[in-house]
């Protein structure tokens, strides 16, 4: 048995919260069901007829409950232990053992899993009078109920992640905010989409080709969203200069390569343009992931003393990307990025978003439906996002290299270099210098709530910067 | 023939960010001796005995650990080590027997042998009568004793302390100090971090003493103590001596002199070539005197002393302590 979950299940069986809990789940079930149960009873008393159709309503009402505890109680205590112990430095401890690093991780994962199996048994048995009573079946509940488990593992790796990342603790706070509200919204969108399937019979979907292809679409991506937090996370529990963010760079580049594939097949289908669109977005959050995890890294000298480093010179250029270190990161960005502009520009030479790429001839003016003044709000958010920006990554990785004399012209390069890459990309043509955003963004009022992010991010990602400047620390930069 | 060495440090570096926490530093720890691992607050103590229990990575040079290469094989050099930090166990919601059955675990026992280990090392730190509170329940000294069961669990080679008596009262120090004995007497190979000198000179058999990142002096007390003098083998005596009447005659041919007074005794001692320089001690008959030469020279002069009729009462010659030698070798210096 894996000794961290041994240690974490004896956590859990003493632990207040996980009792207080289990105890309000047990109370809530009760109460729930029996309410549910004394309105069917009033109302088959005059229509007996309708005491039949209690077993879904039962059902959706019990997986109600286990959903919400289970998609915010347990990623939520699983993230708030793992800061604990790291706060504490007791994951070192664990670390100075022969145990690797995969083996904690899975670790607190399959803890968690044993967890929501505790709420799971609590609410079988009202899983199993909703089937007896009738009008659900079973392939209905463990649909529901295997779906909601897929939900819990995937938003317990994504605690894992937000806690174990390396960060500075007003990021993690904040990240640890965030994603208590990502948990709310998670189990709210879930509950509504378990119930509207489970309505509609999960059986039916098997009949309908494009609710199939939803269905497949849907599952693929949990499971890719699952490998690329399971190796993100995996690279938090793995010491600095071991090369920790290899498995993740290619699990992500090999994920984002394959969906760009995807796209190019379906590139003749009527959605095609929305879903280069997501795709392009993705990449480039990913590039943006990439750069951030590269700040925290070092360069690579531990893989020389290791003697892992590739004797060919031929592989150590090809595997440079992957490999841990600030410049590696980079180098990953405009991997992504290249990978994009070759299968938009190559895969899709006939395709109509791609004549009017920047490499094209044929220059594609988009007519603008903003006013001007909303077009000036776009223009100041993404000029300040830029400045931010530069100045968030001069700071943590080139403030010896660039001297912050240039640091204007520098932003200005990246401006115009980013518009060109991105126009290249998208599509936009010359008109990134009206639209500064692409054709992703430029005439449309949806870009506003991308630059208030964007924005946001990189005036989070300056906190620590100036809280060493306001306590007049040497090297605070700005 | 020399010890086989334990532990083997060669040019390591690690920097974070401009600061050089360890700059190049090399050293050895014979097998089976107690080290002490003293400097300065900063001075890469921490940084070096985390690379040595591989949780962090050198920028370049090498730690062998009974001859095995951090690099090659971090897992194995795991197995051969037990790390004890400054920080205290903190895990929430674990009894001291389950916190040191999850280490056991961790480090590949199981079944009859994690118990018959689990016993062993309970009794070894005298846990057993604790083994089923809680971590948060027990003393800061108790804690340190499940810090100690937890690093010694898989009977490790060599024990890395660091800071292991910090904050303790002076009883759970001097116990503390007591196993430490008993594990070094079983062999273990022991370097301790500390900062309360006078016990690590109890202690340790040799001391590595480190400041901004540099290793300043490396090797026995005795060495160490000899090699921080710019002239080697200076020390001190303090001589006690009494005023008043000459020796009572034991014999005809005895010489028969009054006891030299202060500016006789002066004289005297200004006549004697080891002697470098001498002051009396306020307000008594005390005498420092500072001689080269070591306890041969110190032998001399105590016969001359006596020849030039100085009645002398106490003849002590003051050893460096480990807190002399330090103050002598450090600066001061902050990393």
């Amino acid at each position: 048995m894996n000794a961290v979950l041994l240690k974490e299940l004896r956590q859990g069986i003493r632990n207040r919260y996980v009792l207080a809990a289990y105890l309000i789940f047990i109370a809530v079930l009760l109460i729930v069901v029996g309410v549910e149960m004394a309105g069917f009873m009033k109302v088959s008393a005059d229509h007996p007829q309708m005491l039949f159709a209690a077993g879904k309503a039962l059902f959706l009402a019990v997986h109600k409950i286990f959903a919400w505890v289970a998609m915010v109680f347990i990623p939520g205590y699983t993230a708030a232990r793992l800061v604990h112990e790291r706060w504490r430095a007791d994951i070192d401890l664990m670390h100075a053992t022969p145990m690797p690093p995969s083996a904690l991780l899975i670790g607190k994962f399959r803890s968690a899993v044993a967890l929501a199996g505790l709420f799971l048994g609590a609410a079988l048995p009202f899983f199993g009078l909703s089937y007896f009573i009738g009008n659900i079946d079973v392939p209905n509940i463990v649909m529901s109920v295997a779906l909601t488990l897929g939900a819990v593992a995937i938003l317990t790796l994504c605690a894992i992640l937000a806690a174990i990342a390396p960060m500075h603790k007003i990021i993690r706070g904040l990240a640890l905010l965030g994603l208590a509200v990502f948990l709310y919204v998670a189990a709210e969108g879930w509950v509504g989409a378990t119930e509207g399937l489970c309505s509609a019979g999960y059986m039916n979907i098997l009949g309908n080709v494009n609710s199939c292809i939803g269905f497949a679409v849907g599952v693929t991506l949990g499971v890719s969203v699952a490998v690329l937090l399971y190796t993100a996370a995996l690279a938090g529990f793995r010491p600095v200069g071991s090369d920790r963010m290899r498995p993740f760079r290619i699990s992500a580049t090999a994920l984002l390569a394959g969906w760009g594939a995807v796209t190019a097949l379906l590139s003749r289908r009527e959605d095609s343009e929305g879903a280069l669109e997501a795709w392009v977005v993705v990449l480039a959050f990913f590039a943006i992931g990439a750069m951030i995890f590269g700040m925290s890294e070092r360069t690579e000298p531990g893989l020389y003393l290791r003697k892992r480093m590739p004797r060919s010179r031929v592989w150590r250029i090809l595997g440079y990307p992957f490999r841990t270190g600030q410049l590696n990161a980079v180098c990953w960005s405009l991997l992504l990025f290249a990978i994009a502009l070759g299968i938009n520009c190559i895969a899709f030479p006939t395709w109509e978003v791609t004549e009017y790429c920047f490499v094209c001839r044929t220059p594609h003016v988009f007519p603008c439906s903003m006013t001007d003044r909303e077009h000036a709000l776009v223009l100041l958010l993404n000029a300040s996002a830029y400045v931010l920006t530069v100045f968030a990554v001069w700071h943590h990785l080139l403030r010896r290299k660039v001297p912050a004399s240039a640091l204007w012209w520098v932003t200005l390069l990246v401006i115009v270099l980013t518009q060109i890459a991105l126009s290249a990309i998208c599509g936009s043509g010359v008109e990134f210098i009206k639209g500064w955003v692409g054709y992703l963004f430029a005439n449309k009022r949806d870009v506003l709530p991308w630059l208030y992010i964007w924005n946001y991010i990189a005036l989070v990602s300056l906190i620590p910067i100036c809280l060493r400047a306001a306590r007049g620390e040497a090297g605070a930069g700005i | 023939m020399n010890a086989p060495l334990a532990i083997e440090v060669t040019h390591l570096v690690k920097t974070f960010g401009a600061t050089r926490a360890v700059d190049g530093i090399s050293f050895t720890v014979p097998a089976g001796s107690v080290f002490g691992f003293v400097g300065p607050n900063g001075a890469g103590k921490t940084t070096t005995l985390r690379i040595m229990a591989t949780l962090d990575e050198p920028d370049s040079g090498d730690v062998l650990l009974c001859g095995q290469s951090v690099h090659d094989d971090p897992r194995e050099i795991r197995r051969r080590i037990g790390f004890m930090p400054d920080a205290l166990p903190s895990i929430a919601d674990i009894t001291a027997h389950e916190y040191l059955d999850f280490f056991g675990r961790a480090y590949g026992l199981r079944g009859v042998a994690l118990a018959y280990r689990l016993e062993e090392v309970e009794d070894f730190t005298g846990l057993r009568p604790l083994r089923e509170k809680t971590l948060a329940a027990l003393s800061k000294g108790m804690k340190q004793r499940v810090c100690l069961a937890r690093a010694i669990i898989h009977d490790p080679a060599v024990l890395l302390l660091d800071e292991p008596a910090a904050g303790l009262d002076p009883r759970a120090r001097v116990e503390l100090r007591d196993m430490v004995r008993q594990l070094a007497a079983m062999g273990k190979t022991i370097l301790i971090s500390s900062h309360i000198l006078a016990e690590l000179a109890e202690m340790c058999g040799g001391v590595i003493i480190m400041e901004q990142g540099r290793l300043l002096s490396q090797g026995t007390l005795e060495a160490v103590a000899m090699g921080t003098r710019p002239d080697a083998k200076v020390c001190e005596v303090s001589i006690s001596v009494v005023g008043g009447r000459a020796f009572p005659r034991a014999t005809a041919h005895e010489d028969v002199r009054p006891p030299p007074d202060d500016a006789a005794l002066q004289t005297l001692l200004g006549a004697i070539p080891a002697i470098r320089s001498f002051q009396k001690a306020a307000g008594g008959d005390e005498w420092i005197v500072t001689l080269q030469g070591g306890e041969e020279a110190a032998a001399d002069v105590l016969r001359k002393l006596v020849e030039g009729g100085v009645r002398v009462t106490d003849f002590r010659l003051r050893k460096s302590t480990l807190e002399d030698v330090f103050m002598n070798v450090t600066t001061g210096g902050l990393n």
